[in-house]
């Protein structure tokens, strides 16, 4: 298996370099009188061969900023904002997704950047044997395949995420949704990405599937050498999954950092309420509370710390500065968008235009 | 819902035809008479297939009779048939259609027998023997056979519309609590369908003029009534097209075509307000969007 | 096995559980394109018992019987083999007690989106549910009722809530409207089905939170139903965990999480996250997990324990003949062939990825 693997691995590129950089990606809806900003200044660097989860609960924004990065966006979404600048691996200058124009993005699609969606599985067409979908993907890339190679390498794809190769020639229905979903994974791998974006893929399996399918994005990841963006809402999940963890709420990221810094030492309220919403499965059990209210209307922001009507540790400030992502912690690469941290004062002028920009921006 | 409904221009401008047309049904030939002071009966040998003119604003027919005066006659005729029509159409497809999902199982079976019987059945001859055994086929007579004869594909749609909704948990949850069924197929599941029943009864009102038209096309009528089917049979008997006479059949065809293009235009609007899908690539905000892009956002 | 079960059960006129599930199957006959049937068997001889005040936890993954389960104790479904018994009676089929039943038994749905009537006030759904079950209450009686059994649920101030759209509610506070309606009946079990599965994760211990309250403050019972056995720790006193259509354990919550007795039921734990075990220890945390095998077809499941052609600690009899419930003291009770042969001590010293692992080679061995 690790022999037929080697076929589809990156050329080694220094471990540890950028392969995609996002800075100020703001994304809005264009609908009705307001436009609804969805994403609003996200910047996060992803590291070649690096998972980074990205957690948020609904209204979050996560599944924007999916459809942004990819640029699977459909009006009346627009990105207003920012760039996405995409590091090949030949070491070439960096491209930026967000200008890139329909015939040059169908080139990076597949071979540079795939996505697995949460409904993957039900994306297979129901009506084509897996083999023959893996085949017209693989040779839309590489026009001198013959049929009968894409088939061999489509039977290949399939035993890297544990499926036999006799299934190639089965049609969607007769696998199992488990089975679909990581055919589905094996076709996103298809063309040898550096960077799979992930949305949910596991929410509409059942909990030992999950692991199952973990377990093999992490082996394929090291075998391989693709970066992950792993999007969920789970974020238990992603403690035991990412190596870096982004916490959106209200189209912002409001922490940032490693899993496990964010896990003992988180440094916003939002991931620490969104840390205890999970009960423990082993630990002694006291009661929880999650966090009361619900995520605000971003037609209709609050001023200030989006998260502030809902933090128990609001202060005064909160409701009229906005915070800056900024390092916090003894770790390296934790930040977090909370006054909590501020003890320096110089930030206080950057932080108040800031806010001041966003709210003319919007009201 | 009810303000939504009309911010679509498709809605306003076919609910404004409708309008027009109803308003000309009622009150139109008490205007012509009044104010023009024309019959559409009365035959003015003076002037025989009289083009357009100052006189009469849509010239004469074969009989020196006033085509605007007939035309405006016509509507009541016809638009009484549609509306009679699809009544009665529609609301045999909601009694047979929503119960025979609602309940399911030997009422279903029942009343899908019939739904099928009927849809299978020849309704062109039928009503041609229908009206033919009812002698003397009074344009009400029209109305009713029109509407018992096609309510079949309505039931269908509204069968496969309520059997989703009563699988529905919130009206497993009303049942659960002890509601009654004939409660829960008016309370729960009928105001879903509101929708689909007006989008329906449009449908059947088309229908149902067109039919009227075509009924009395194949001369079955009553030839002393004034409709605009009536109009386009005598033109068609007296060879109108062949002689030149586009202004005996035009304007009545015309009239048809525009209920329907009425009729289809509101339930286009109503299918975009029902199913955001058709909203979302609608050019004024994909417009927007464009806009948006450009300028970098309202920041 | 099932007639140790009989001995057990309280005599009627002192019933002990205000409602048992008497090994109850279900088959659903599937018709084929070409007019052939086949039978899903989706339960299979399951037995569930709440007493008062009892919260259980009925824990199995999409197939393995728990929402049909949930479906025939609330009358959705008849069983085709087996009884519903309410406070040590027989429910029989009729529509009349089929009324009576629901006064006391209320189903509380898994999707809070569906289960509310998006054209009715939240006032119209609580007040029906009063008018049916509460006849003796005037117009006036059932407002003020209205108005605490949404301060029940937190919904306050109760009167911002009453002339509400569901679409105007977010997915949380429809939850409680649902469950406020449940109330509205004043049943004496609640069967929750997945209710918080859609919920937003962050408000999901609070969703909790009020269940555990209705059973300490009111002293309902409830059977909770979720994949998510961590919640079921949270919210529960006992656990049964279902696979394919079968219960295989049973026990209290720590008993059972702490020392599974069935190979499935641990294979459950360690497959689901628990961040305190995990991070960091990355590698070692998944060894093994990505080949854990799926369920088994309902149509056609495999002969003797369903779980062994997945179990690592499978033995010849697994394939033969279904094993025999063992009790283990202290309620807690398993249904493998490894208690009846003595293996049981097998099961706390690996974990299932090695055990898997282990087998495979010595099977390549044997070989």
């Amino acid at each position: 298996m690790t022999v037929q693997a080697e076929q589809y691995r990156p050329a080694k590129a220094p471990a540890g370099q950028a392969v995609l950089e996002v800075r100020g990606l703001s994304v809005e809806y264009a609908t009705g009188g307001v436009p609804v900003r969805a994403c609003t200044d996200i910047s996060f660097t992803l590291r070649r061969g690096e998972i980074l989860g990205v957690a948020g609960e609904s209204g979050s924004g996560k599944s924007t900023l999916i459809t942004a990065l990819t640029r699977l966006q459909r009006p009346p979404a627009v990105t207003t904002a920012g760039e996405i600048l995409f590091h090949g691996r030949d070491g070439s200058a960096p491209v930026d997704l967000v200008t890139l124009d329909g015939r040059r993005m169908r080139r990076y699609r597949w071979t540079a950047l795939s996505i697995v969606l949460q409904s993957a599985m039900d994306a297979l067409n129901p009506v084509m044997r897996i083999g023959a979908q893996f085949a017209d993907v693989l040779r839309a890339r590489d026009r001198s395949l013959s049929k009968r190679d894409a088939w061999a390498r489509a039977a290949e794809l399939l035993a890297l995420v544990g499926i036999s190769a006799d299934r190639v020639r089965d049609h969607p229905h007769q696998l199992s949704g488990g089975m679909r979903q990581r055919a589905a994974i094996a076709l996103a791998l298809a063309c040898g990405p550096e960077l799979v974006v992930m949305d949910e893929p596991t929410t509409a399996v059942d909990v030992v599937m999950q692991r199952q399918i973990l377990a093999q994005v992490l082996r394929l990841r090291s075998e391989l050498g693709f970066a992950v963006v792993f999007v969920t809402h789970d974020l238990s999940l992603l403690l035991e999954l990412a190596d870096r963890i982004a916490i959106m709420y209200a189209g912002r990221i409001v922490e940032v950092g490693e899993a496990a810094a964010l896990y003992s030492a988180p440094k916003h309220p939002y991931t620490q309420g969104l840390r205890d919403s999970f009960p423990p499965l082993h630990a002694p059990l006291r009661t929880l509370h999650g966090i009361p209210g619900t995520p605000p209307d971003l037609r209709r922001p609050p001023p200030g710390c989006p998260f502030h009507p809902r933090c128990a540790q609001r202060m005064t400030g909160c409701e009229e500065r906005l915070p800056a992502l900024l390092p916090v912690g003894p770790k390296a690469g934790h930040e977090a968008a909370c006054l909590l941290n501020d003890t320096d004062t110089d930030t206080d002028a950057k932080t108040d235009t800031d806010s001041g920009e966003t709210k003319g921006g919007i009201l | 819902m009810s303000t939504a409904f009309l911010t679509s221009w498709k809605v306003r401008v076919g609910l404004g035809i409708l309008a027009f047309f109803c308003l000309l049904a009622v009150f139109g030939p008490w205007l012509v008479d009044s104010l023009l002071g024309l019959d559409p009966r009365e035959n003015d040998t003076a002037v025989i297939a009289q083009p357009p003119g100052a006189d009469h604003l849509l010239g004469t027919n074969q009989f020196g009779q006033d085509v605007l005066a007939q035309v405006v006659a016509g509507a009541r005729g016809s638009m009484y048939v549609g509306l009679l029509g699809a009544v009665v159409g529609t609301a045999m497809a909601i009694l047979i259609g929503v119960p025979a999902g609602y309940y399911g199982g030997k009422v279903d079976a029942g009343l899908n027998f019939l739904t099928n019987l009927f849809l299978v059945l020849p309704v062109l001859p039928l009503i041609l023997i229908v009206a033919g055994y009812l002698e003397g086929t009074g344009i009400t007579t029209i109305a009713l056979i029109i509407g018992f004869f096609g309510w079949s594909g309505g039931a269908r749609t509204l069968r496969a519309q309520a059997l989703s909704i009563a699988n529905r948990d919130f009206v497993r949850a009303m049942r659960m609590l002890g509601e009654r069924g004939r409660r829960l197929v008016f309370a729960e599941v009928l105001p879903h369908l509101t929708g689909l029943i007006a989008s329906m009864f449009l449908h059947a009102m088309i229908g149902a003029v067109m039919a009227e038209a075509g009924l009395a096309f194949l001369g079955i009528s009553d030839s002393s009534a004034i409709s605009w089917g009536t109009m386009i049979q005598s033109a068609q008997q007296q060879s109108a097209v062949l002689r030149g006479l586009w202004w005996w059949f035009v304007p009545p065809g015309l009239c048809i075509a525009l209920i329907g293009t009425a009729c289809a235009l509101v339930n286009f609007g109503v299918d975009e307000i029902a199913n955001p899908k058709l909203r979302v690539a609608r050019p004024v905000s994909a417009r927007r969007a464009k806009r948006l892009a450009r300028t970098g956002g309202g920041a | 096995m099932s007639t140790v079960l009989r001995d057990q059960a309280p005599e009627a006129d002192t019933p002990e559980y205000v409602l048992e599930a008497r090994d109850v199957s279900k088959h659903f006959t599937v018709r084929g394109p070409l007019g052939g049937t086949t039978v899903v068997r989706a339960v299979e001889d399951a037995t569930v018992r709440l007493r008062p005040g009892q919260i259980l936890a009925l824990v199995g993954e999409s197939g393995s019987g728990k929402t049909t389960l949930a479906r025939m104790l609330a009358r959705f479904h008849e069983p085709t083999r087996g009884e519903i018994v309410l406070r040590g009676e027989r429910v029989s089929g009729n529509r009349r007690a089929q009324r009576a039943y629901h006064s006391e038994v209320q189903l509380i749905f898994q999707d809070p989106f569906g289960s509310l009537n998006p054209l009715h006030r939240v006032r119209y759904n609580l007040d029906r549910a009063l008018c049916l079950h509460q006849p003796h209450l005037t117009a006036k009686g059932r407002e003020t009722r209205i108005a605490e059994l949404l301060e029940r649920v937190s919904l306050t101030p109760a009167a911002d809530y009453t002339t509400k759209f569901p679409h105007e509610l977010s997915g949380g506070q429809r939850q409680r409207v649902v469950i406020a309606r449940a109330l509205a009946v004043e049943p004496k079990v609640l069967l929750g089905d997945e209710p918080i599965s859609m919920l937003d994760v962050s408000i999901r211990l609070e969703m909790l939170n009020l269940l555990k309250g209705l059973r300490t403050e009111d002293g309902l019972a409830l059977l909770y139903i979720t994949h998510d056995i961590a919640s079921a720790r949270y919210l529960c006193d006992e656990i049964a965990v279902m696979y394919a259509g079968q219960m295989v354990e049973s026990g209290p919550k720590e008993d059972v999480i702490a020392s599974p007795q069935h190979p499935y039921t641990k294979l459950l734990i360690e497959s689901s996250p628990d961040p305190e075990r995990g991070v960091g220890d990355r590698d070692k945390l998944f060894a093994g997990a990505d080949e854990l095998g799926e369920p088994p077809s309902l149509i056609d499941p495999p002969t003797g324990c369903r779980f062994h052609p997945r179990c690592p600690f499978a033995m010849p009899e697994c394939a033969v003949e279904a094993p025999p419930r063992t009790e283990l003291g202290g309620g807690h009770w398993a249904k493998c062939w490894l208690h009846a042969k003595g293996r049981a001590g097998e099961l706390a010293g690996t974990t299932h990825a090695a055990a898997t692992v282990a087998r495979r080679e010595k099977l390549q061995g044997a070989s």
